[in-house]
């Protein structure tokens, strides 16, 4: 059974990081953008079974996922009853907490003759964090081109130099120059 | 005054612009000398005596500890907490809060300057940059951000007076950020740079998003609500920065601008 949990999450792990990527990036367009989605998907970190539906593995693959959902680590699963006719025991299984920038996440699946009938996400603690996160409108970094420019400057900041390559660094010509 | 000091293993340049008397330049320079030889001493990953490695190896227990290691790993736990565990002094599978020490000690050693009467400081602690004060009459500190896959070139360029500006990257050889989760370097983000109040904090902050991998860009701009700027290169060569991070305008005037009345 353990097994089987960890196959349906295998599978499962496109649709998985696209929630993630739903709830993190942009909650009011993955309220909006996923057919029949219940309004209170964007306000509650719930998805619908609907918004589910639509948001079946492959759509997921192509988006990026700012989300952490490690597949690998959803351990946890309960299920009870039904035959599997691809693998799928009938029932429903929550994955463990995974952790994304925005809380815990936690996704659960319900099967039934063996297909994927809904998926839910919720973030398992904090939700008064997650709401005011999902609600605000997510800041961005800005996209700039990467420049590679030389100016006067007093000081260098850059990942730690040991001291051997410190000779050879920009830091210490700066330094020579203004000893 | 222009010092450079051999100490934790890298280069620190102490560079002081306030007009004190020589041999008062000479003893804070000394004096910050010593501070950080004793924070090396004690927070050293490399030496067999250091309180790190003794508590590490169960040789000491917390409670035995000083004061500064016990606020030290204090502080390291906060920042596991507030940074969802992505910066974690254990990731290595060891003890090591040089990630937290490097930043703090130079943060604490620009202070003491300040109270020692010396407003105009630089010190650069192998990449972790804290400025107080005017280089001169006039001017601001610019703080070069390395580009990531040229050593001589920069990315950014930062102004300012009062600044701390830390970065991780991974382009210094044997230079891992391991991904606490996945136990793996963290590969997407080459380069992170943070600026803010506090250059421990800042520095904590860089090696989580580096650790985080692209998730990270998400985590970055959404610590500029409380005051920490950042910039970031992916492996792929794009370049981020949050839209309050203190960019240069203009290049600096070749002579020094006089000093307003």
């Amino acid at each position: 059974m353990r097994r089987t949990t960890a196959a349906v999450f295998g599978t499962l792990s496109g649709t998985a990081l696209l929630l993630a990527a739903k709830f993190g990036a942009d909650a009011a367009a993955a309220g909006k953008g996923a057919a029949g989605a219940d309004p209170a998907a964007a306000a509650g970190g719930q998805l619908a079974p609907g918004a589910a539906a639509s948001a079946a593995p492959g759509t997921g693959r192509s988006s990026p996922a700012p989300g952490r959902t490690g597949a690998g680590r959803s351990r946890t699963g309960t299920g009870a009853g039904g035959a599997a006719a691809n693998g799928l025991k009938n029932g429903v299984f929550r994955g463990s907490a995974s952790v994304n920038p925005y809380g815990p996440i936690q996704v659960t699946i319900k099967v039934a003759n063996g297909r994927i009938t809904a998926v839910t996400a919720t973030h398992a603690t904090s939700p008064a964090r997650t709401l005011q996160v999902n609600r605000r409108a997510i800041p961005l970094l800005r996209q700039e081109a990467l420049q590679a420019q030389s100016a006067r400057i007093d000081a260098v900041s850059g990942a730690t130099y040991t001291s051997r390559s410190f000779a050879a660094s920009l830091q210490s010509a700066l330094a020579a120059a203004r000893a | 005054m222009h010092h450079i000091e051999h100490v934790m293993g890298t280069a620190v340049v102490i560079d002081i612009a306030d007009p004190l008397p020589r041999g008062t330049l000479t003893d804070l320079v000394e004096q910050t000398c010593a501070w950080l030889h004793e924070v090396d001493q004690r927070f050293s990953t490399y030496r067999d005596d250091s309180e790190i490695t003794r508590l590490d190896t169960g040789e000491l227990t917390e409670e035995e500890c000083s004061p500064d290691t016990r606020a030290v790993l204090e502080a390291c736990a906060a920042l596991r907490r507030r940074t969802d565990g992505y910066f974690d002094e254990r990731a290595t599978g060891r003890l090591d809060p040089s990630g937290y020490v490097k930043g703090w000690s130079v943060e604490v050693a620009s202070r003491r300057l300040a109270r020692a009467g010396a407003l105009n400081h630089c010190i650069n602690a192998g990449g972790d940059v804290r400025s107080r004060g005017r280089p001169a009459p006039g001017r601001v500190w610019r703080i070069g951000i390395r580009h990531p896959w040229e050593a001589d070139r920069l990315a950014w360029v930062l102004a300012g007076t009062d600044l701390a500006v830390a970065t991780s990257g991974t382009y210094e050889r044997g230079h891992h950020v391991i991904d606490p989760y996945s136990g793996e370097p963290a590969r997407d983000l080459c380069s992170v740079t943070v600026t803010g109040p506090d250059l421990a904090i800042a520095d904590a902050y860089a090696t989580a998003a580096l650790a985080m991998g692209r998730d990270g860009l998400l985590w970055l701009a959404r610590l500029a609500s409380s005051g920490y700027e950042s910039a970031a290169v992916t492996r792929d060569g794009h370049a981020y920065r949050s839209e309050g991070l203190p960019v240069a305008t203009g290049e600096e005037p070749a002579e020094p601008a006089a000093a307003r009345p």
